[in-house]
């Protein structure tokens, strides 16, 4: 749990910056009259960066919550997973070229060219398909080896993970898609724009959060990380 | 103090509301029932909330009756009251406390406190409620599913949980899985949205600071509830892969009835952790709504400005953040380090600090105030003595020492009854009556509300107290039945007699106030649109009840803080947040 800990004070850390910049040692009965400090704008834009940043700090929380688990759960000297890991590395290519294709489209809009940014997004959620698929391969290959039972529970955590984080996807794809199917019709480049920008900023996090779990399950070097961290002193 | 007479037009660019993007119903179906209105979705959450609460109250008449009276009812057998009692627990913590608090209070106040046209994205807003009553229902479909509900304990602990021998092994414990997993989805919805209204959506002149402490208690609950509901659902989640699909998070080896089960290796202890990393928090989501909803209740009532302001918002800051440091106090009998029970007692007890801070702040504000002794200032003032009450046992079970005999005893039990049962509940009840002449136009019947306040009040000490005592004698919780250990004295079955007896008023008088919240559409006093003089924006909008974009054609401007109640030199008692000067006459 020391990792999630640490999760929170990084958390902590960030909205304790913000909250010194509110005025909390104000005297709010001294000072009557319309404030100096007006709250910020409340335009739709900032509004649904704000929304997908806390979303994204509660998906943080809970892949961390999940890392912790797997550092209490799995003995020291597991084995991993019984997978070849090139297959993972396929999809995890899949993931990251989603990722850019999305950063492209955004640009594409920007610029105002759309029909080249309806193009890329649709590249972009093709290649998010291949990525789920390519997992959904992987667990099925682990299911079959029936590591998903083990005592080991690496494998377990692997279909654990690699679950939820493809349902996170699929719910971020659901937006995509809407966004890709309406591009056509909306004939706004910068709202185009901006919502290409909060995909981009999910699928990025997404990535993160992938290539991290991918390097714990595989216990790459950095799963000694993860022992120090998790591993509850006896 | 320093006036700034500015007409109510005010320099501010961003006051004009934005018509484009305000939601409009256009049916009878959109504007009640699919309704993306925060003040609607306020009421079918409270409405839901209170509609599960109500089967938690039976559910405790029913514990109650066969502590009480063993043997009284030829269905409820052990495995049948563990159901009742795991249900009960549940239903009141998840379904109706947080849910009234944060989906009910919070979607009705937030926009209307801070001065907004509603929450920031009304749609998802809409769909929370929506999957929280899918929740609810997932739940209540336990009780019909073949084998029960789960009888696992609200705390669902592992092996036990999903094992034969546990009551609704078979559907019960899934579908609770699967509800609490529904219901985590859909408050995080809610909750992303009650935080970036807070922070994006306030009126002009609205800073921080100028926030009623009802709007900080639920904003920092809310913050608190997106922070440790993920624990319980990574919890829930294995759970059901383990129950399901046989995997072995939580499941040691186990031989069952001679038979060696497919499990092993697991470890029940995650599960424990997991749990109270939610689990304590959750006394704090519950809480601070609570405390920010009683601040405001008493300045307003005893027509006295909140003292400490700013220590009670730094409080509550300081509370939220304490909660996620404490949780193993929960797991001393479970088995760990020695270093690590001083330090969760230590944490545990640091966080009294703030907390005791807030019930001086409160007392100290009743101080010489002009006491109103009005219904929901009743409910106020007996939270207070509550909460102090159950914080005292909180501090005793706090320590280590003292924890170990009482732990899993009836005197836990009565501690976190007063403590987060009790005080908590008054506080909603403070609150209803407080806010219904807003909702409704119509105050609730005085009379039936103080005959509710002091049969709930006195009741509910003369249930829990004596449940103290009971479990200093070493009444164990969570037993069916008391046979056969010598060391408890024959009386205790008298008073568990007579907490039963007393249980049954308690819940019967709460059909007065359901009376009461029915009559008073038709038959309350018509109210105007403040009639306890208050200075919150929710109490100035042109219409009562406050129609769809609360505030008309102009967004209400902020000039000062929420408490200026018997400022001297003003024409009235109290000077609203949105008054220009508190000589002026009332706002127009
Ligand atoms: C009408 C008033 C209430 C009465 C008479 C009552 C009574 C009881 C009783 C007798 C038990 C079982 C004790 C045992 O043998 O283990 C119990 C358990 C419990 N109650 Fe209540 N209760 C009431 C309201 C509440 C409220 C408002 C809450 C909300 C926090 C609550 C939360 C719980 C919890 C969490 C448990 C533990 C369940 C378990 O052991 O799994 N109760 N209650
Ligand atoms: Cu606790």
């Amino acid at each position: 749990m020391s990792l999630v800990l640490l999760y929170l004070a990084g958390l902590g850390a960030v909205s304790g910056r913000w909250l010194a910049r509110q005025h909390l040692a104000a005297k709010p009965w001294l000072s009557a009259g319309p404030s100096l400090t007006l709250p910020p704008d409340g335009g739709t834009e900032l509004a649904a960066k704000l929304a997908l940043g806390i979303f994204l700090a509660v998906v943080g929380l809970l892949f961390a919550l999940l890392v912790a688990a797997y550092g209490m759960r799995v003995p020291p000297g597991s084995t991993g997973i019984p997978l070849d890991p090139r297959l993972l590395w396929l999809t995890t290519g899949f993931l990251g070229l989603a990722s850019l294709l999305l950063h492209r489209a955004g640009r594409a809009a920007r610029r105002g060219a759309e029909d080249e940014a309806h193009a890329t997004l649709l590249a972009a959620v093709a290649a998010s398909l291949v990525f789920l698929g390519g997992q959904g391969l992987a667990w099925r290959l682990i299911w079959e080896a029936e590591a998903g039972r083990t005592a080991d529970a690496a494998g377990s955590f692997f279909v654990l993970i690699t679950l939820l984080h493809g349902l996170h996807l699929a719910g971020g794809l659901a937006a995509l898609a809407r966004i890709a199917v309406g591009a056509a019709w909306t004939g706004s480049p910068a709202r185009l724009a901006r919502s290409i920008g909060l995909c981009t900023l999910y699928w990025d996090a997404l990535l993160v959060i992938w290539l991290v779990a991918f390097g714990i399950l595989f216990r790459t070097p950095w799963s000694g990380l993860i022992d120090v961290l998790c591993r509850p002193p006896a | 103090m320093v006036d700034t007479p500015i007409g109510a037009a005010g320099p501010f660019p961003g006051s004009e509301p934005d018509e484009a993007e305000l939601y409009h119903p256009h049916s009878w179906l959109t504007r009640y029932v699919f309704s993306q209105d925060a003040k609607v979705i306020a009421i079918q959450y409270s409405g839901t909330a209170l509609a599960i609460g109500f089967v938690a109250l039976i559910l405790s008449w029913l514990i109650r009756l066969q502590l009480g009276f063993p043997g009284l009812f030829s269905f409820i057998g052990p495995a049948e009251y563990y159901q009742i009692i795991t249900m009960h627990g549940m239903i009141m913590v998840v379904y109706l406390l947080t849910a009234v608090f944060l989906g009910g209070f919070g979607n009705y106040l937030i926009p209307l406190m801070i001065g907004a046209r509603d929450m920031v994205f009304p749609y998802v807003n809409m769909l929370s409620y929506w999957i929280y009553l899918l929740a609810v229902l997932v739940l209540v479909a336990s009780f019909f599913a073949p084998g029960g509900p789960t009888g696992a304990g609200w705390t669902l602990y592992p092996p036990q949980a999903i094992l034969s021998g546990t009551p609704g092994q078979g559907w019960g414990i899934v579908l609770m899985l699967a509800s609490l997993i529904l219901f985590i989805i859909g408050f995080t919805m809610g909750g992303v949205n009650y935080v970036v209204t807070v922070l994006q959506a306030r009126a002009p002149g609205m800073t921080l600071m100028r926030m009623p402490l009802t709007i900080w208690g639920i904003f920092t609950a809310t913050v608190l509830a997106l922070l440790a509901f993920p624990a319980l659902f990574v919890g829930a989640v294995m759970m059901l892969l383990d129950r399901l699909l046989g995997t072995s998070f939580f499941m040691p080896m186990i031989i069952e009835a001679g038979q060696r089960l497919h499990y092993g290796g697991g470890t029940p202890i995650l599960f424990q952790h997991l749990f109270w990393f939610f689990g304590h928090p959750e006394v704090y989501i519950v809480a601070l709504p609570a405390f920010g909803i009683v601040s405001d209740l008493i300045s307003t009532h005893a027509r006295k400005n909140i003292f400490g302001y700013r220590m009670m918002v730094w409080a509550i800051i300081a509370i939220g953040a304490l909660s996620f440091v404490v949780w193993a106090h929960h797991m001393y009998v479970s088995g760990m380090n020695p270093y690590f029970g001083f330090f969760f007692a230590t944490t545990t007890l640091i966080i009294a600090v703030p907390t005791a801070i807030k019930v001086y702040n409160w007392v100290l504000t009743l101080w010489r105030g002009d006491i109103h002794l009005t219904v929901p200032m009743l409910f106020a003032i007996a939270f207070i003595v509550t909460f102090l009450n159950g914080g005292l046992t909180g501090l005793f079970l706090g320590n280590v020492v003292v924890d170990v005999p009482l732990s899993d005893t009836l005197f836990v039990v009565a501690h976190f009854h007063m403590v987060m049962g009790v005080a908590p509940i008054l506080v909603i009840f403070g609150g209803i009556y407080h806010w219904y002449p807003k909702v409704t136009g119509r105050m609730l019947d005085e009379r039936l509300g103080r005959l509710h306040f002091w049969v709930t009040f006195l009741g509910a000490y003369l249930i829990f107290f004596p449940m103290h005592y009971l479990g200093l004698l070493g009444v164990p919780r969570r037993y069916f039945e008391i046979t056969g250990l010598g060391f408890i004295p024959a009386s205790a079955a008298s008073l568990n007699a007579f907490i039963s007896v007393v249980a049954l008023v308690v819940g019967a008088a709460q059909v007065v106030f359901v009376v009461n919240l029915i009559r008073s559409l038709w038959h309350g006093v018509p109210a105007g649109g403040n009639p306890w003089h208050a200075t919150t924006l929710e109490w100035q909008t042109p219409d009562t009840p406050p129609r769809h974009g609360n505030w008309g054609a102009r967004l209400p401007v902020v000039y000062r803080w929420p408490y200026d109640y018997s400022v001297p030199g003003a024409a009235e008692d109290f000077v609203p947040q949105n008054q220009p000067s508190h000589t002026a006459g009332v706002a127009p």
